[in-house]
């Protein structure tokens, strides 16, 4: 929500705000999915949370980079197909195999 | 599904044991003699390159080990997939000390790589593809450890660090195609392009024994440390104690 002002604070092109929403609309969806399988993961252990951070990062990269870039190519005029596409791609992944993964994980660190 | 006899014998602990420690020395052997022909190929046989000189030869060491880091993360995870489908408790013991062996080969890797490229691209590390998932690697590496570490239950964690290790296997193929798929700073494959290897032969030959060598090592590694791991999980077994020579006493827990 608070991305786009803080966007203009930082003299952001107006492509590059518009493909950032864009970036987020489809990436933020993706890095709660992650982080649900993390704390499937975890939900047995005491004191997960330095060790969710460790597990869920890794996996969190690729978003953040293609992310990043759509951003940086918006910005210089340049076109963002690509790295929305893999976004997108990334998201239709994270819906299929995230809810099979994350009950597997908490029937396993809970039974 | 049924499951022939055989796979069931392998999976029994005292057989398994016993088979590694006979099959341990035929591993060990060949990779030494391998490694120190490797090591005189690359280092004396193989030509200086002609743009790097002598700084190419780092290569002997990085790709087998950059090769070894993603081949070991592929054996942990189909372990992992074993061990979970079939619950057989010995392919998590082989996940458990896959880990740490995977874990230092990428290290190396990444340590051998930014040694290579501070004097050929002017900077210890750049977030280039191939070297950002590399790094993610070793961090699920971390992670997988970790996460079996944390759970009291050995069961569980054996079970939760599996499934971990089956939503890491996701990275492999980014690892692989990054150079391919992204404009990457990191040069694309050399030795896959069979027809025509852009290699001259006298270099290629030391670094595909160094790669056989590399894995052999591996493989021995992997069957001394899963011998430990056996131990360790059926220490109050008869089996165990027998070979331990420890008097069973009272009601020794299975058999």
């Amino acid at each position: 929500m608070l991305a786009p002002i803080l966007a203009v604070t930082y003299h952001l092109p107006a492509d590059g705000i518009r493909a950032l929403c864009v970036t987020l609309l489809i990436g933020t969806p993706t890095l709660s999915l992650l982080g649900s399988v993390g704390a499937a993961l975890t939900a047995g252990v005491r004191q997960s949370g330095g060790l969710l951070a460790l597990l869920i990062l890794p996996l969190c990269l690729p978003v953040l980079m293609f992310g990043s870039r759509a951003t940086a190519l918006a910005a210089e005029g340049e076109a963002i197909a690509g790295p929305l596409y893999l976004l997108g791609a990334l998201l239709a992944l994270a819906v299929s195999l995230v809810p099979a993964t994350a009950s597997a994980a908490i029937r396993i660190s809970l039974d | 599904m049924k499951l022939p006899v055989w796979f069931h014998k392998f999976g029994s602990p005292p057989h398994f044991y016993r088979l590694a420690a006979i099959l341990t020395p035929w591993f060990y052997i060949p990779a030494i003699l391998l490694l120190l022909a490797g090591a005189y190929g690359g280092l004396v046989v193989a030509p200086p390159d002609y743009q790097q000189g002598d700084g190419f030869r780092i290569i002997y060491v990085h790709v087998p080990s950059a090769y070894l880091s993603t081949m070991v993360y592929a054996v942990m995870a189909a372990a992992s997939a074993i061990g979970l489908i079939w619950r057989m408790k010995l392919a998590h013991a082989v996940a458990a000390a896959a880990a740490p062996i995977g874990a230092w080969f990428t290290f190396l890797a990444l340590v051998t790589g930014a040694i290579w490229g501070k004097p050929m691209w002017g900077t210890y590390w750049v977030w280039d593809p191939r070297l950002t998932s590399e790094l993610i690697l070793l961090f699920l590496y971390i992670g997988y450890i970790s996460l079996r570490g944390a759970f009291d239950d050995r069961d569980k964690g054996d079970r939760a660090s599996a499934l971990l290790a089956l939503v890491g296997v996701v990275n492999l193929p980014i690892i692989h195609y990054s150079v391919i798929w992204w404009s990457s700073i990191h040069q694309g494959p050399t030795i896959k392009k069979l027809d025509a290897p852009s290699i001259t032969g006298d270099m290629l030959w030391p670094l595909l024994v160094m790669i056989l060598a590399f894995t052999l090592i591996f493989a021995a590694l992997l069957l001394q440390r899963v011998r430990a791991e056996v131990l360790d999980r059926e220490r109050n077994t008869r089996w165990v104690l027998d070979i331990m020579g420890t008097p069973v006493r009272g009601n020794p827990a299975g058999g």
